[in-house]
């Protein structure tokens, strides 16, 4: 059973990279063996995500995400100052 | 950014420099929340894991040796870790759906519909994947790290991760 999971996984790794490097979806699930639904179905998933419009953190939301680490920033600033030690 | 630019902006990071983390935080924070919003499944946790990340990573930054690999790869790990510990202290996996989020320009309504259909169908699928498969989804076609980082950052070597 180990073993068929190798030769599985080495196929999975296989076909996420001829996806990577731009070879069609169809061609790639074409190729594979007939009992390898499984992988076929990572690899179609794979391919939708790489084709998905991603979400993004709005300009307002990196900038109050930002001021929590600005704010963690300079509270340790002040606690290595007390302590009498650099940052770094 | 060239590399040599990056570890500049690391060094002064490392000794508190605001401006060289607020540009670390602008370079790396959008794919940083792209990961966590995959991982999660909610954009609220996404983007305040965002910040958490951020601030471990000046905590951690002294700890951080460019000879181990690239900067991504470690900033990763840290948040892989944080999500990790997310889950274990909310004990569940994300439920909360992601739809329109998801969604970055304007089409028409009825696109609008068929795009957060695939969405929603995409992102319950990968809710139902392993644990394994479902980082090396987010970190390989997501944060679209090369295998050799994709490595480092699940803490495997490239062989494993190539036989995933």
């Amino acid at each position: 059973l180990e073993g068929i999971k190798m030769n599985k996984d080495q196929l999975l790794h296989e076909k996420l990279s001829e996806l990577e490097s731009g070879k069609p979806v169809a061609e790639i699930l074409q190729e594979l063996p007939a009992e390898m639904t499984d992988i076929g179905e990572l690899i179609m998933l794979a391919s939708n995500v790489q084709q998905n419009a991603h979400p993004t953190l709005s300009h307002e939301a990196a900038r109050k995400q930002f001021e929590k680490v600005r704010t963690s920033l300079n509270t340790q600033k002040t606690t290595k100052v007390k302590n009498g030690n650099g940052l770094s | 950014m060239q590399n040599t630019e990056q570890y500049r902006l690391i060094s002064l990071a490392k000794n508190g420099d605001e401006y060289a983390i607020s540009c670390l935080y602008d370079i790396h924070c959008q794919a940083i929340f792209r990961f966590l919003y995959y991982r999660t499944g909610d954009r609220y946790i996404a983007e305040d894991m965002t910040s958490e990340v951020f601030i471990q990573m000046i905590c951690s930054l002294h700890k951080y040796n460019p000879d181990s690999g690239s900067f991504s790869s470690w900033l990763y790990t840290i948040t892989r870790h944080l999500s990790i510990d997310h889950y274990r202290k909310t004990k569940s996996r994300p439920e909360q759906p992601i739809t329109e989020d998801f969604i970055s320009s304007s089409p028409g309504p009825e696109a609008t519909n068929d795009k957060t259909q695939l969405q929603d169908e995409l992102i319950s699928k990968i809710k139902e994947l392993p644990e394994e498969y479902r980082e090396l989804i987010a970190l390989r076609f997501v944060s679209q790290l090369s295998i050799q980082e994709t490595a480092l950052t699940l803490g495997k070597t490239i062989d494993s991760v190539k036989g995933m």
